[in-house]
């Protein structure tokens, strides 16, 4: 199954050949969560901030169909 | 050390040390406990008793990085009650490399005349006839100071909204290229600053007579230790450098929490187009800069410069509060009005939070449709040209809601909320309601310990644990904005060890014992003497609620309200 992937902040830089504009299309084994889809992505655990599924945010044991679009976040800080 | 008290009545300045009971103290600390302790809580804040004090943090001018925040404070206009609103660019450090630890205006002229304060390279601080500079815009004000003073002045001051004395005025201030982009926004400061017919505080850069350093060597390695802190994190080393703290557009979007079209919904479908990501690609390829030292000391470097398609600048530092402010909250997608509207937000002295959400409350109130740009830069225009309409959107969301009679106005105590919706993270609630600021968002910024995923351990739409987040984040802020670090280089505090390193420094610096007990007891002092004054001004624990809309609107996507109830707000500050 294939699911699409846009990364946010400079979570680019962590995955090579990634393309801002277009995002990315990621073939995963049916029945991955999305653990297992930023593993595959090469995006160590300590940059990830949070995820989202078409939309909505989802922890990392969330089970993906296929054809999900997906949004991966950094950890941020503000005020 | 220094303290200049400027007598607007008599036209005098009387420059002193520090009392005793106020040495030690900076920023924040300084400027509420002196405001506490001198200005009438009952006052006219537009009239002679109110005081306009400017003090720059406790570590500006030391050899800590990202510490030139200048905090200013007085009674508030919007709020009726005591105000801390602090600022970057260059004047804290400007101010501190002379010695001098506050200027506290006073009084008031009769006859209406107007004023420049220029603190020259000696410290010697002299008050001239502003003459035609009153009246300008804040990029032509500079410019007329700079062709009177030449270049080596940091100039804070007003536009024509502060002299106009409106509730939303801004005090704007030069960044480190000299630009007025930087300001004291909330509260309304840039009115008191009118009413007391001062157009800017004009500061000599290159003063060589800083507080002394008690332990210099102790003081360095701390420093040094704190810089190394905020260079290996990735939010202060990485991500802002790249992408500003517009970069919070797409996650607080994801989250449900960027409040859409004067808060009617949490997400924005218009996002992408607006994200720091969209925002540093269109910078990259117009040839303007995505990483920027907006201020003095900054190893950073979160500040922007916009630029039109022909590559010519339109503002800097197009930031997250104003993205979403003059964005999704009026249901604008296009960078390039954002662009334009912060700027001139900036050249009249309008806070673009308060000014965004008045444009906003007067859309929903059916005035012109959500989205349409052009309305709105003509609606900043007419505050800048003083017509009746535009007095209304100058003096925030509150007149504009009774100017219209429309009752969805997102404040707390006559401030708007910032970019973040109380009703989807729970905590940001608490702060809004109990801050002694009105709805503000720097004062206890809980939103990472209330998204689960980015490590926090809140439910951010349960009740549990939000009060205890919110005071002991707004202890720790209140402490923060005293000894002047810059809230995005707060990752040297949040290191392991960056706490203890913060009271080496303060110890370094006073030459006394200062522990972590002693900065809770800071940030709590300061608390406590801000609540002394909103109770003493006729604030109740009624004023520290929610607009209605907040409990009883539900927010798309999660359709959630606050939920936080009145007597758990009133536990959140038990002193
Ligand atoms: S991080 Fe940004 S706001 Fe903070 S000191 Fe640097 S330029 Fe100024």
């Amino acid at each position: 199954m294939n699911v699409s992937v846009k990364l946010f902040g400079t979570l680019p830089r962590h995955v090579p050949g990634y393309d801002a504009r277009s995002g990315l299309v990621v073939a995963l084994p049916e029945g991955a969560d999305v653990g297992r889809l930023i593993e595959q992505l090469g995006i160590p655990a300590s940059r990830l901030g949070m995820v989202s599924v078409d939309g909505k945010l989802v922890k990392s044991s969330h089970r993906l169909q296929g054809g999900e679009r997906v949004h991966v976040f950094q950890r941020i800080f503000g005020g | 050390m220094k303290l200049i008290r400027v007598d607007m009545t008599n036209a005098t300045v009387t420059t002193r040390d520090v009392p005793e009971e106020f040495t030690n103290l900076g920023g924040r600390a300084l400027t509420s406990l002196l405001i506490n302790a001198e200005v009438p809580a009952d006052c006219d804040p537009l009239g002679p008793d109110n005081k306009l004090i400017f003090a720059p943090g406790y570590f500006s001018a030391t050899p800590l990085v990202n510490t030139s925040r200048l905090s200013v404070g007085a009674k508030s206009p919007l709020t009726g009650g005591i105000k801390e609103s602090n600022v970057g660019g260059t004047v804290a450090r400007d101010l501190a490399r002379l010695g001098i630890t506050a200027v506290v205006v006073e009084g008031r002229p009769e006859d209406g005349k107007t004023f420049v304060l220029k603190i020259d390279e000696n410290g010697e601080a002299s008050l001239a006839d502003a003459g035609r500079i009153w009246g300008s815009r804040t990029y032509e004000m500079v410019e007329q100071i700079r062709d009177q003073l030449g270049p080596d002045y940091s100039v804070t001051g007003i536009g024509p909204a502060g002299e106009m004395q409106l509730s939303a005025a801004s005090i704007q201030t030069t960044d480190f290229d000299g630009r007025p982009c930087r300001a004291a926004g909330r509260g309304g400061l840039g009115a008191v600053m009118g009413s007391k017919g001062l157009k800017a505080l004009v500061v000599h850069k290159k003063g060589n007579a800083p507080a002394p350093l008690a332990d210099p060597e102790a003081f360095k390695t701390a420093a040094r230790e704190y810089a190394r802190a905020v260079r290996a994190d990735e939010f202060s080393g990485e991500v802002l450098p790249e992408l500003g703290s517009a970069v919070l557009v797409a996650p607080i979007n994801a989250a449900g929490a960027l409040p859409t079209r004067n808060a009617r919904e949490g997400q924005f479908e218009g996002a992408d187009h607006i994200s720091g990501e969209t925002m540093a690609q269109i910078i990259r390829e117009r040839g303007g800069k995505t990483t920027h030292k907006g201020c003095a000391q900054c190893i950073i470097n979160c500040s922007n410069e916009y630029v039109d398609r022909e590559g010519k600048y339109v503002t800097s530092s197009l930031e997250y509060e104003t993205i979403w402010s003059m964005g999704a909250m009026i249901g604008n997608d296009d960078l390039d009005t954002i662009a334009r509207l912060d700027f001139l937000c900036d050249d009249i002295g309008l806070d673009t939070i308060s000014t965004g959400v008045a444009v906003a409350v007067a859309m929903d109130a059916g005035y012109k449709p959500f989205g349409d740009g052009r309305a709105a830069i003509e609606m900043l225009e007419e505050v800048a040209g003083g017509t009746d309409f535009g007095k209304v959107i100058g003096n925030g969301p509150v007149a504009v809601g009774k100017h219209f009679g429309h009752p969805r106005v997102p404040v707390v105590k006559g401030q708007s909320m910032a970019a973040y919706d109380p009703r989807a993270i729970q905590g940001m609630a608490v702060t809004y309601a109990t801050s002694p600021m009105g709805a503000d968002h720097t004062a206890g910024w809980v939103v990472d310990q209330s998204l689960e995923d980015f490590g926090g351990t809140l439910d951010r739409f349960s009740a549990e644990g939000q009060v205890e987040a919110s005071r002991n984040t707004q202890i720790h802020m209140a402490a923060v904005d005293s000894v002047g670090i810059c809230d995005f280089a707060q990752s040297g505090l949040a290191a392991p060890g960056g706490l203890e390193n913060v009271c080496k420094m303060i110890a370094a610096k006073s030459g006394k014992a200062f522990t972590e007990a002693d900065w809770t007891d800071l940030g709590t002092r300061v608390l406590k003497a801000e609540r002394d004054f909103n109770r003493r001004a006729g604030f109740t624990s009624q004023d520290d609620r929610l607009a209605p809309m907040f409990y009883e609107e539900p927010l798309p996507p999660h359709n959630k309200v606050v939920i936080i109830s009145d007597e758990e707000m009133d536990k959140t500050f038990d002193f």
